[in-house]
């Protein structure tokens, strides 16, 4: 055992060290990690040892390296060296974080770091918290919950009679909601054609009068779920506007915050979220910016009751707490778990709050620095409002250009990016959110993008 | 970071190599921990290495030894070294296995490793999978593509118009069914009232005879749940009666296997599964029986299309490049690179070595209730078929609940208490790669020892 880990921990390290001389991209095409990783399933065993020099040896070409402060695709962060290292104790410790009498430490670092996660996203006192895979199955928990508050709320046993025969519930969301939110109501059984969006402004912002008219229109149970960070420009909803215009109604408010309600602990940024504390719910992502490694999210409800009853399960075989202990279970959708916690409490312990507030702070002005460098090229656009992490790029005004910028910029290797449409015009879209990103990144990768822009348009 | 993690390495490597020497139980009390990891947000920050210290002093009184050969709680399974390593590999790499664009690596090691598992499982080819925390989020997937599949049937898209309105579903369970399958109902939308309860025999398996009087009793869309290896008995329900009559029935069935359906890696266990590859979808746990670390289930489901249409999604930001996208088949987007610590899991083994695994712990399963069912005032409630033993101490409940709680102050071993069918039992799950023939006769002692001082033996 000491040799294989200390081989691991070898090859970590010098992985890990070597991110800056990495292409970013990966350097092997999936059928040939297939075929390196493949073949018929061994009759017989292999040395351990052996068995990780060997996935090491086949999947390390196909790894893209998120890790990198030049990583800057989709909205993806790092993982903190102490969160890391406590993500492996919780491998090594194999605790099952399903129950807290049966694994006690698993349960009760979770309690801590949900708290102190509660404190710094500013929600507030006595919110109940699950945690889970990532703000998808955040979406979900808090929904669930949602789902059976407003059902109750109608007189109607949810857990026991399911939807088919409910009173219908109406889902508002603005038009510019990310997809997990959809896919979240879909797996809960509330379809597609059920999705109320309300049109946005031109920043992709929900309109809150078109909220008020949409509320006012229908009534019985609703749900409303506002958004605290776009995917694409980091623009937050006016949650503020949105919890006035709900409150007084029945509904039920829902923030998706995946990395947005991190503004919260920025004196800077804390602006972008007033209002945020008013919801009944909140998804949010730590594997995001808070840099701990995948996969980790946070579900928080202001209605412990709805999402325990939503969650909670009993069974003779199961060694459950009394009702006034948290068992990690009853307040999310998984049984059977990781010790998620561990991670998550060793990353707020790293950082402490200054520690976070910097990390936002910082990636924020790298995300201004991308703004101003590109912005001041002729030929290049930015398309919104660089308000928090994210930067959307247009090329020569012109779809084609863009898209195969993108492209020569992934294949080039000194930063990956991605593309995205948006108010159906084609962008780059760069989202800075990992601890280890410098300014020298910043610039290299700059200089990277405007380079293969220069190609591009020159091939063009 | 060389440091960090070497500190780390070493640490991991003496916790294991002194596995033999610890309780098997948490020392520490929740105050306890709470005291020494608590306390109020820090303000500022600590170096990694103080941070990573700290939490090893803190946490590790309150760590259970599942890591051990003599955790036999729950069904829980310790962690082989080579998925242990190759789930810290994935930690390093820390890839989002959403996409092939965003991590061939990990992307690729899933689709090898899921068809490592069809083939050991004994699952049809061609079957779709989809890689999630465990036995629960792959119930609810499964279920959730049976919910699209049979509704679709009824004339209903109930990914575009939801449950709202739609035809009502019957879901039949056997009375003994796992309570997970009931918690997916729920989440999914469907209540407890839609669950029709087929009754169990005296080891927990589902009535073929009761299932087909109660899918002739309706025409309804209908999904059944059997289940392979009860989670007390370890018994399964009789499957190809059971796929005979869903087949009659144009019934959806959905097999729990969370570590039941590993029986079909093993020649001498497999006949308990016959049948069971002719259900529509199923469920398991790779961190039980393979061994694998927290977390990590599988799911499969013989009909791609509604699996997919149940889960896929699809955005203008999300890239798409060819092959199997991970995400397409399970309920969460951004997430962890399962299929590494799988992967090398099966590479360590291979097909005689996970054959081998189930073997030994379920022929340590038949020496403890051999060893402890020779004693007087001592029953085993089950036939062994498998890895799990229900033992009863002089038959009374307090007297089994006063015999678990010695047993497990004591630490020598850990177990847990249950009811079955209406009577107290401790519940005995062998299902660690560690559990060696010593560490049986050890545990066996230690229970004795415990139910000799509570009065249970004479």
């Amino acid at each position: 055992m000491k040799d294989l880990l200390g081989l691991t921990a070898d090859y970590s390290s010098a992985f890990l060290e070597g991110l800056d001389e990495r292409r970013i991209r990966p350097q092997a095409s999936i059928e040939e990690l297939r075929a390196a990783l493949g073949g018929p399933l061994p009759q017989t065993g292999t040395d351990a040892t052996q068995v990780v020099a060997e996935l090491i040896e086949a999947a390390e070409p196909g790894i893209m390296a998120m890790p990198s402060g030049r990583f800057f695709g989709f909205v993806i962060g790092g993982a903190l060296p102490s969160a890391l290292a406590a993500d492996w104790l919780t491998a090594t410790w194999d605790q099952n974080a399903g129950l807290i009498g049966p694994a006690p430490s698993a349960g009760v670092a979770e309690e801590v770091a949900v708290e102190w996660l509660r404190e710094l996203l500013g929600l507030p006192v006595g919110v109940s918290a699950g945690v889970v895979t990532g703000c998808q199955m955040a979406h979900t928990t808090a929904l669930a919950a949602a789902r059976y508050h407003v059902l109750a709320a109608a007189g109607w046993d949810l857990p026991r009679d399911g939807l088919q025969a409910a009173p219908r519930i109406r889902v508002l969301v603005g038009e510019q909601r990310h997809v997990t939110v959809d896919r979240a109501l879909r797996y809960l059984g509330i379809g597609s054609a059920q999705i109320e969006a309300i049109e946005p402004d031109a920043k992709g912002r929900m309109r809150v009068e078109g909220l008020r008219r949409a509320l006012a229109a229908g009534s019985g149970p609703t749900i409303v779920c506002a958004e605290a960070g776009n995917v694409n420009t980091g623009a937050f909803d006016p949650l503020d506007e949105i919890a006035d215009a709900v409150a007084g109604t029945d509904a039920w408010l829902h923030v998706d915050g995946a990395f947005g309600l991190w503004a919260a602990v920025s004196p800077r940024f804390r602006e972008l979220v007033a209002g945020a504390e008013r919801a009944d719910s909140w998804a949010t992502d730590a594997h995001k910016w808070l840099n701990v490694p995948y996969d980790c999210g946070i579900a928080f409800c202001a209605h412990p009751a709805s999402h325990r009853a939503a969650m909670a399960v009993r069974a003779s075989y199961l060694e459950q707490a009394d009702d006034d202990a948290r068992d990690q279970m009853d307040w999310n959708p998984e049984f059977s778990r990781r010790a998620r916690g561990f991670p998550l409490y060793a990353a707020i312990r790293e950082l402490g709050r200054d520690g976070v507030r910097d990390l936002v702070e910082r990636c924020c002005d790298h995300a201004a620095r991308f703004g101003e460098i590109l912005g001041a090229e002729p030929n290049v656009e930015i398309l919104n409002d660089v308000v928090l992490n994210q930067v959307l790029v247009r090329f020569g005004d012109d779809d084609e250009l863009t898209r195969s910028t993108v492209e020569r910029v992934q294949e080039d290797g000194t930063c990956w990016l991605s593309g995205t449409e948006w108010g159906g015009r084609a962008a780059m879209r760069i989202s800075v959110c990992n601890w280890r990103t410098t300014d020298a990144d910043v610039e290299r990768s700059a200089g990277a993008i405007l380079e293969a822009a220069a190609a591009v348009s020159v091939e063009a | 970071m060389k440091d960090l993690l070497d500190l780390t390495a070493d640490y991991a490597a003496t916790f294991h190599q002194t596995l033999g020497d610890r309780p098997v139980r948490a020392e520490a009390t929740y105050d306890e921990l709470v005291d020494a990891l608590g306390g109020r947000l820090p303000e500022a920050g600590s170096e990694d290495v103080q941070v990573i210290s700290e939490l090893i002093a803190a946490a590790e009184p309150g760590v259970v030894g599942t890591q051990t050969g003599r955790y036999f709680g729950f069904v829980i399974g310790s962690a082989l070294p080579a998925a242990v390593a190759a789930d810290w590999v994935a930690t390093a790499w820390d890839q989002n296995a959403f996409s092939v664009v965003l991590s061939p690596a990990a992307a690729a090691a899933e689709t090898v490793a899921a068809g490592w598992l069809g083939d050991l499982l004994g699952l049809p080819a061609g079957v779709a999978s989809g890689f999630v925390t465990g036995a629960q989020g792959a119930n609810t997937t499964a279920l959730a593509a049976a919910r699209q599949r049979v509704l679709a049937q009824a004339g209903w898209d109930v990914a575009r118009d939801g449950l709202h309105g739609a035809p009502p579903i019957r879901v039949v369970g056997g009375g003994e069914r796992h309570v997970t399958i009931d918690r997916s109902l729920r989440l999914l939308g469907l209540g407890t009232a839609a669950l029709e309860l087929v009754p169990a025999d005296g080891q927990g398996r589902m009535r073929a005879d009761a299932l087909r009087e109660s899918l002739a009793s309706s025409e309804r869309p209908t999904i059944v749940c059997a289940q392979a290896g009860n989670v007390n008995t370890g018994a399964f329900d009789p499957m190809s009666e059971i796929a005979d009559a869903c087949e009659a029935a144009g019934a959806w069935l959905h097999v729990d296997g969370a570590f039941g359906l590993w029986a079909a890696a093993s020649p001498r266990y497999r006949h308990l599964t016959e049948g069971c590859e002719r259900a529509d979808s199923w469920a398991t746990d790779a961190h039980k029986w393979l061994n694998v670390p927290y977390d990590s289930g599988v799911v499969f489901c013989r009909h791609p299309e509604p699996h997919g249409e149940a889960m896929a999604v699809a955005a203008s930001y999300l890239q798409r490049a060819d092959g199997r996208s991970p995400s397409d088949w399970v309920p969460e987007s951004s997430r962890r690179a399962r299929g590494f610590a799988v992967w090398a899991a099966l590479r360590s083994l291979g097909r005689q070595g996970v054959a081998e695994l189930v073997d030994r712990c379920c022929d340590h399963a038949a020496t403890f209730a051999a060893i402890l069912g020779e004693q007087p005032d001592v029953e085993i409630l089950n036939e062994v078929v498998l890895n799990q033993v229900l033992v009863r101490f002089g038959d009374d409940d307090e007297m089994t609940r006063e015999v678990v709680r010695r047993v497990q102050a004591d630490g020598t071993c850990w177990l847990g208490a249950t009811d079955w069918q209406g009577r107290a039992a401790m519940r005995i799950s062998v299902s660690s790669f560690r559990t060696t023939s010593d560490d049986v006769e050890r545990s066996a002692d230690a229970i004795l020892a415990a139910a000799a001082t509570a009065g249970a033996t004479r």
